[in-house]
């Protein structure tokens, strides 16, 4: 019954092949079932593939034993077919067995396949493996890892010390190392390194792999290889590529930000941090938002900043272009422009640049150029005063403009914000010495700069600093600058307020040359007439004679001013030293002027002390006491007139004081000046000519003449003398 | 004398001048007229101011105190803009002046004798 079970069967024959026993599942497998007394040819019938069975028999029969592998109705079988001998070694029939061997052979044949399948992977993957039993030094290579090394299938040698000839000699310590490594702490390693192929081509290989070790403690490395050269070579490419756009992005002047759509940095440059003041460790979280609250805390309009953003976030197609002004003064330009992967747009690129220099150098630029526009004009009082109200608060929080156009010092404007309170700088005597200064009072910065003309310094100009703010070497480049434009400024309204005084004296020269000679003349002429037409009575006759005499002697005097003011402008005036005595001079024009003097109502009294007798030109001083003495007479208002002369130490004072109209002071500064008078040109005549001759010849003497005067109450003309030149 | 007017008009000449003053009130009144002189515009204005009518006004634009201009403008006015002004000046520009300020005649000086003569009778008349 248990053979009866028997996964398979057993049998035996005779010589003639008929069964003489059989037991067995298989035996009821056959059609018909095998049976006792039916031949082997019987049995198998028409099963297919039965040859085999048939031939293994024969072969029994003949003495021979087989043993192999059948197939029959989808199993298959293990089949052993033997000679059955008698005693005397005859072959008698054959002993036949066979044992059901489906299962074996179905995990034989997957496990064939599977190693099909792993050389499959392992080619298409080219990953090869390796198994490495260290104490026996046997290697074994799959195929793949020796096509990986450049062999065909079946060339390795199968040692380590093989392994070994195909790695870069460069590459052999690290490698052996490596290999000494992981069998000595045992477990999972990973090592790359090159090889050099049979055709002589350098990969790079990485190998992974454990090692493990039996109870007797042989250890055996097993793991796999492959090519990583492409890979290695990528990766190269990309390092390379990321330090070229590393090294472009830390070389660019500009400030870099590259952000992604969702707050996120993906990258920056250094500069992009110096510029907005981002902690290191802050911009390394690549957080958009915190570094964004350092951006806004620095900006002068930060709402405007948000604006921008915001409208980026709805357009992220948009370049876009603006001036950032930050709260220190700085000033920057801020481009962006959508960062794209193909069509798709993944972030935004922003680019910082600092134009603070730049712009500093476009306002000065523009601000000396309103300044010149200011200063083009000949009001140069309003104009600095412009030029002051321009220049705050842009140089400074306060500016104050001294002129001194005018002969004194003054104070022509003040500008000032209500951060510089109550504060008003004063004015540096190193500033009036011609040097721009840069100081402090109290907590005001302060620069000064003088306004340099070629007539010396016409003013200055002086700016208070915003508070906190101190002044350098640029704010003194600009307001030297402006104090240049200022000057030249200054300058040219002298030159044509001087041209125009020289017109304007010209045409009244010409105007009260033309009355000096029209008015003897006309007296000349109508008492010349008057007498020649005997219209005059004869008792007028003298008078008439006194008249025309007395014109005529004016006339000379015209004339004799004129011929002075040739000599001494063509530098031809010579004066004759002699002895003379000052005195005799002013009784001798007192004379002259007697008739004068009495219509004018004035008294006229001489004082003389010491002995007033020096080398001087008698001609020279005649001429300047007859023009004091017709000035005095002139202008006397008929008020009584003082002339002292008095000698002392070798030293001569002549003084003629009238009690007249006196002079204003403003006029006195121009007082001795040619075709300069003290009085209107509507209501008095003269050439303006007679104080500037009195005046040449005083100094050609080695002498002075000067004026006291106050309007209203009179002048005193004094005129000092050597009374022998040194 | 030879006084060929008797009809004694009076003629105040305001010149600072004084020759021209004395030599013109020796010609003028030798010719019949009645003179006053004036040192100035100022003085002719006192003059005017407490009463005194001449028939006829010859007038130096420039004396000290007040100018003949001034004189004009505010001295010569209302009643008293009836009385003829006859400029008499050595300035270039005197007839437009005295034009323009409603002078009746301009004598540019120097001055002939008969053209004075023949001006302030035609004046006076």
């Amino acid at each position: 019954m248990l053979f009866r079970q028997l996964p398979g069967a057993v049998w035996a024959t005779d010589r003639d092949l008929r069964l003489t026993y059989i037991v067995g599942r298989l035996a009821n497998d056959a059609a018909p079932a095998a049976k006792p007394g039916m031949t082997v040819y019987d049995a198998l019938g028409a099963l297919e593939g039965k040859q085999p069975v048939l031939e293994a028999h024969l072969a029994a029969l003949a003495g021979e034993s087989r043993s192999f592998e059948h197939h029959f109705r989808n199993r298959w079988y293990r089949l052993f077919v033997e000679p059955m001998k008698d005693d005397g070694g005859n072959v008698i029939g054959c002993i036949g067995a066979g044992f059901d061997i489906t299962g074996q052979h179905e995990t034989q044949e997957r496990l064939e396949r599977s190693e099909h399948r792993l050389a499959q992977a392992q080619c298409v993957a080219h990953i090869g493996s390796f198994e490495w039993d260290v104490d026996a030094n046997v290697m074994t290579w799959s195929d793949e890892l020796e096509r990986i090394y450049g062999l065909a299938p079946g060339d390795f040698d199968g040692t380590h010390e093989a392994f070994i000839k195909h790695v870069h000699p460069d590459d052999i310590q690290q490698t052996k190392g490596a290999i000494f490594d992981a069998l000595r702490q045992g477990g999972a390693f990973s090592h790359e390194y090159r090889v050099i192929r049979q055709d002589g081509c350098v990969r790079t290989l990485r190998s992974r792999g454990d090692v493990f070790r039996s109870e007797d403690g042989k250890a055996r490395m097993v793991g796999c290889s492959w090519d990583v050269t492409e890979l290695r070579d990528a990766m190269n490419n990309l390092q390379r590529a990321r330090s070229l756009l590393e090294a472009a992005l830390e070389a660019t002047a500009d400030g870099l930000l590259v952000v992604d759509g969702k707050d996120g940095v993906t990258a920056y440059n250094e500069k992009f941090l110096q510029l907005w003041g981002i902690p290191c460790e802050v911009a390394r979280e690549h957080d958009g938002e915190r570094m964004r609250s350092y951006i806004l805390e620095k900006l002068e309009h930060a709402e405007e900043f948000l604006a921008v953003s915001h409208e980026l976030h709805l357009h992220p197609e948009r370049e876009t272009s603006e001036i950032e002004r930050l709260k220190d003064g700085r000033v920057f330009e801020r481009d962006s422009r959508p960062q794209r992967l193909g069509e798709q747009i993944v972030g935004r690129v922003w680019s910082v640049r600092d134009i603070t220099e730049r712009e500093m150098l476009l306002r000065r630029a523009m601000f000396l150029a309103d300044a010149t526009r200011l200063l083009g004009t000949l009001e140069i009082k309003s104009a600095l005063t412009g030029v002051a109200h321009l220049a705050v608060p842009f140089i400074g929080d306060a500016c104050a403009v001294d002129y001194f156009g005018d002969g004194a010092p003054g104070r022509l404007a003040f500008v000032s914000l209500e951060t510089v309170g109550s504060f008003s700088p004063g004015l540096d005597e190193a500033v009036m010495a011609g040097n721009s200064l840069i100081y402090s009072a109290g907590l005001h910065s302060c620069l000064a700069v003088p306004l340099i003309t070629k007539e010396g310094i016409a003013g200055a100009i002086t700016f208070v600093a915003a508070p906190m703010r101190k002044y350098g070497k640029p704010d003194l480049e600009v307001a030297e600058a402006l104090a240049r434009r200022a000057a030249l400024a200054v300058e040219n309204a002298r030159l044509f307020r001087e041209a125009r005084e020289a017109v304007k004296a010209r045409d009244e020269f010409l105007t009260i040359a033309a009355h000096e000679i029209r008015g003897p003349l006309t007296s000349i002429h109508m008492a010349v007439q008057g007498l020649q037409s005997g219209k005059a009575p004869e008792s007028a006759t003298e008078k008439m004679l006194e008249i025309i005499e007395r014109e005529d002697r004016r006339l000379a005097r015209f004339v004799d001013d004129l011929v002075n003011l040739g000599k001494i402008q063509s530098g031809q005036l010579h004066l004759e030293l002699e002895e003379v005595n000052l005195g005799n001079i002013v009784r001798e024009a007192a004379i002259g002027f007697a008739d004068e003097q009495a219509r004018s109502g004035s008294t006229l009294s001489i004082t003389t002390e010491g002995r007033p007798v020096g080398q001087w030109d008698k001609y020279g001083l005649s001429q300047v006491t007859t023009n004091l003495l017709s000035n005095a007479i002139k202008f006397g208002g008929g008020k009584p007139i003082v002339v002292t002369v008095i000698e002392r130490d070798g030293r001569t004072t002549l003084e003629v004081q009238d009690h007249g109209i006196g002079i204003a002071p403003e006029t006195l500064g121009r007082l001795f000046k040619p075709f300069e008078r003290g009085v209107s040109i509507r209501h008095y005549g003269g050439l303006g000519l007679g104080l500037f001759i009195a005046q040449t010849i005083v100094e050609n003497l080695g002498g002075t003449i000067r004026v006291r005067s106050k309007l209203g109450e009179g002048s005193t003309f004094t005129v000092e003398l050597p009374n022998t030149r040194v | 004398v030879n006084k060929e007017h008797n009809n004694h008009s009076t003629v105040l000449v305001v010149d600072d001048d004084t020759d021209i003053r004395e030599v013109m009130k020796i010609l003028l009144e030798a010719d019949g007229y009645h003179v006053d002189v004036a040192v100035d515009c100022q003085e002719a204005a006192e003059r005017i101011r407490s009463g005194a009518r001449p028939d006829l006004i010859i007038l130096d634009l420039m004396t000290p105190r007040m100018d003949g201009e001034q004189f004009l403008r505010k001295v010569h006015r209302g009643s008293l803009a009836t009385i003829p002004v006859i400029i008499m000046s050595g300035h270039g520009a005197a007839e437009e002046k005295a034009r323009e300020l409603g002078a009746a005649h301009c004598l540019t000086k120097p001055v002939e004798f008969h053209d004075l003569l023949k001006v302030v009778k035609q004046y006076t008349q």
